[in-house]
């Protein structure tokens, strides 16, 4: 089940939202136990197996942890879940390269393919089970007291799927008591509204150009289309994965949690360094504390430090996703911040004011390219035509053709949004009546999703 | 914020995602229906779900009767389309000519393009199978008349908005219809020239349907009904005698349904007010395979041309419309939808002294693409 489908809005959540206000503070937690593993296995089917053991096994293990301290029982608890998620969500990759490296050597293996389906949302939900168990292991917060009250805050239906990746102690005064006050509700209802008009209305729209761009065939994308395509990505790709944390940080504020920010207008950086601070905040936040502060950090000189980024950045790629696109989105990334390291350290420069922001937004639109694509060879034709090398004539689809008026003016709308720099959008206080305008925004939105089910077959018979 | 704007604002909230719900339990109308030309998504078995544990396949089926079913749905579509079609004068289903002649997108966003991708190769293989074929026929007497139809935005340009795509002018239909202009063995009519020259006198497609009007329909049977005449004859006589007579009604066409606005977007539609004396012939509508229908002209006077066989599509029926059928001894007719050439061949009667195949322009890409289908495993039955 997605946010934005018309299902979700207009039965699941007033369902939820009723259950949940009917139901005795005390049993709260249950209730939403309950509403999201229903929400789980109407999007995942019987891999809400999967889940449950996850609650199950690292419930356990907290508790032990937080009695034991143990190394080994730690090691055991991190291997447990990377190796699950490594097989769901890696197995399948990795057979099929071996699988093609055995076939260039002339040999053959009966399955090329392994069908293993991924459980949605296995990679955020692995997450906050590792630094569950670390932050048990290191004594900075307690253990769950009840399986339910684990369980609520692991399957938590709000980030389940697409994040934030919160940690047990970002919300840990919370699980057994919180308030739900107007006010709360009210900041809910208003970032829940806007992020739903930032998928709906920015990202889909921005979404249909970059595909069509991207879809076309190498010999009909000229440098023009390929910029075009690129932007629409960037802005499809911002306003996608920020309105789905807006609309899981209202539907948590809705539940009275407050739940980590996720994104501070990342296309107004200045570098790739403070991108990575305005970007997906807590997935690089949750690397910096549970993989590259342990692997030395920048403690341990120069070069370690290069090495710890490339690690973590590579790490980053193949965690969005196993395909060698993300891998090398992942150290391009890498790259760029250890160069920037390296300027900052041997010449004490680094990029500021507007050419800053000009070089950091085109190196992070380059990126996009491999992330977006879907080979590599897609990747480098598609930067290729970006730059001008490409083969690509003007043959049939215009810059005009994509730009109508509507395109133009969400695109213009989205680039104000996403650089601007007014107080962001996702400010935590509804101090005015800008509720009244995230209202409009909730009409528009369910407007525009009743367009996208209209589906009409065309009987002309031919 | 005061308390009171407070509740408010969730009151609306509340409103807002609770009425498509509430509405649809109480199976209230908020507007008459939409056209789309296909079956709704029913209600999902519950039984089935629980018995076999598939919520998720349960929630599929449910999330799919719930986007084609909800209450306030055809409503919110047509403010939808209302809004893009006053604020921005667009649509993604059609596009919106000048003085609102609607032209679906997918034929010039998709098929045409697909028309242009066609590689010169599979283009020139395509004309010889045109050419073996015509051969082939013409071997067993059978004359063959190849009629490609140009679109709607082929003979009225001037109507395209600017953000169509860019077709080139030589198109896969223009050369088409210069080789079959050049090879006598093969009877044609061109009909880009024809309809070009008809618009002068009269519109000839409708604003918000895809098809040529029938007085079009009328005039292009009449010209071709004379020239297989001419043909069979050797002689330059007309056998088309009827006249034409023009009524006009309001219509509001299937592009139309596309753009589903307040206010339905319709025109004075342009049709034939019937004035001759209906044929005497026999249809079958239930046939053996490949064919839609058999017209069986013995007892009719005016069936003076040979028996045919006919594979077309909904353009077509304006032939019929305008009494073309009249004409034949006997008609076997088939859709472009449902049947390939070759099919038609292998199953054409035994009589056949005519093959009439008639198609719109996007059919190129299909058979250059598909080929003329199966290899026939015998050529009559």
């Amino acid at each position: 089940m997605v946010f934005s489908s018309n299902f979700f809005i207009f039965a699941f959540l007033p369902l939820f939202l009723l259950l949940l206000f009917l139901t005795p503070a005390r049993y709260r937690n249950t209730t939403i136990l309950i509403a999201s593993l229903i929400f789980y296995a109407a999007g995942s089917g019987q891999l809400v197996s999967i889940l449950l053991f996850s609650i199950v096994i690292n419930h356990f293990l907290g508790i032990q942890l937080s009695r034991y301290s143990s190394k080994i029982l730690l090691s055991f608890g991190i291997i447990l879940n990377l190796g699950i998620l490594g097989y769901f969500k890696y197995a399948g990759f990795f057979w099929q390269e071996f699988s093609a490296a055995i076939a260039r050597l002339g040999l053959s293996t009966e399955n090329s393919s392994l069908d293993i389906v991924l459980p949605i949302g296995i990679s955020f939900f692995t997450f906050q089970a590792i630094s569950y168990l670390i932050d048990n292991y290191n004594g900075t917060i307690k253990p769950a007291k009840s399986l339910t009250s684990f369980g609520m805050y692991l399957a938590n239906f709000p980030q389940l799927i697409a994040g934030p990746i919160v940690r047990y102690s970002d919300i840990q005064d919370s699980i057994e008591k919180r308030p739900i006050s107007v006010d709360l509700l009210t900041v809910g209802i208003y970032r829940f509204s806007i992020g739903l008009g930032k998928k709906i209305l920015i990202a889909d729209s921005m979404g249909s150009l970059a595909d069509q761009i991207f879809s076309l065939p190498q010999s009909e994308l000229t440098s023009s289309l390929a910029w075009l395509g690129i932007i629409a990505y960037t802005l499809q790709i911002y306003f996608d994965f920020s309105g789905y944390s807006d609309m899981a940080i209202g539907l948590g504020k809705m539940m009275g949690f407050n739940f980590p920010e996720n994104f501070n207008q990342p296309y107004r950086s200045k570098s790739i360094t403070e991108f990575w601070r305005r970007w997906h905040m807590t997935l690089s936040n949750w690397f910096r504390d549970y993989l590259y502060i342990p692997l030395g950090g920048n403690r341990k000189g120069r070069y370690r430090t290069y090495f710890n980024l490339f690690a973590v950045f590579f790490f980053c790629g193949l965690w969005h996703g196993a395909a060698y696109t993300f891998i090398v989105w992942g150290l391009f990334h890498g790259l760029l911040l250890t160069l920037e390291r390296l300027f900052l350290n041997k010449w004490n420069l680094k990029p500021t004011g507007l050419l800053g922001q000009v070089y950091a937004l085109l190196f992070v639109m380059i990126g996009w390219v491999f992330f977006r694509s879907d080979s590599m060879t897609q990747s480098l034709s598609y930067l290729e035509a970006m730059f001008g090398l490409g083969q690509g004539v003007n043959e049939f689809f215009s810059i005009q053709y994509y730009l109508t008026n509507d395109k133009l003016l969400t695109l213009i709308l989205a680039v104000v949004i996403a650089v601007a720099p007014f107080e962001r959008i996702s400010s935590t206080k509804t101090n005015n009546p800008k509720i009244y305008f995230a209202l409009v925004v909730l009409a528009l939105v369910t407007i525009e999703l009743a367009g996208n089910v209209f589906n009409p077959f065309i009987y002309f018979r031919f | 914020m005061s308390k009171p704007l407070n509740y408010l604002a969730i009151l609306l909230f509340g409103i807002i995602i609770t009425l498509p719900s509430i509405t649809t339990l109480i199976a209230f109308e908020f507007t008459t229906p939409l056209q789309e030309n296909r079956t709704k998504v029913s209600f999902p078995e519950t039984l089935e779900c629980v018995k076999n544990m598939n919520l998720d396949v349960c929630h599929r089926h449910l999330n799919d009767w719930f986007n084609d079913n909800y209450a306030p749905r055809d409503l919110f579509i047509k403010l939808q389309t209302q809004i893009d079609y006053t604020l921005f004068s667009s649509s993604d289903k059609v596009h919106i000519g000048d003085d609102d002649w609607l032209f679906y997108r997918s034929t010039l966003d998709t098929q045409k393009i697909v028309n242009e991708r066609v590689t010169d190769d599979e283009f020139t293989e395509l004309l010889t199978k045109f050419d073996n074929l015509s051969k082939a026929l013409s071997a067993k007497n059978i004359r063959l008349a190849i009629i490609p139809i140009p679109l709607k935005d082929t003979v009225y340009p001037e109507h395209l908005p600017s953000s169509v795509p860019n077709l080139p002018v030589n198109s896969r239909y223009k050369k088409l219809q210069k080789w079959l202009a050049e090879h006598d063995t093969i009877i044609n009519i061109d009909a880009h020239e024809f309809l070009s020259k008809t618009k002068e006198q009269q519109r000839v497609f409708h604003k918000t349907d895809f098809h040529w009007n029938d007085p079009t329909g009328f005039k292009f049977a009449e010209a071709l009904t004379n020239k297989l005449w001419q043909n069979q004859e050797g002689s330059l006589e007309n056998i088309w005698t009827d006249t034409l007579s023009i009524r006009t009604a309001d219509l509001s066409g299937g592009q139309a349904s596309f753009l589903p606005l307040l206010v339905p977007p319709s025109e004075v539609g342009l049709f034939v007010k019937m004035n001759w004396k209906p044929t005497k012939g026999v249809y079958d509508y239930s046939p053996a395979k490949p064919w839609e229908y058999i017209y069986d002209g013995t007892n009719e006077t005016r069936a003076k041309l040979g028996h045919t066989v006919v594979l077309s599509d909904s353009f077509y029926d304006a032939f019929i419309r305008s009494g073309f059928e009249k004409h034949f001894k006997s008609i076997h007719r088939t859709r472009t939808l449902s049947s390939d050439i070759n099919t038609v061949i292998a199953n054409m009667p035994l009589e056949t002294e005519i093959v009439i195949i008639e198609f719109i322009e996007v059919y190129i890409a299909r058979l250059a693409q598909n080929g003329f289908g199966d290899e026939p495993t015998h050529t009559t039955n």
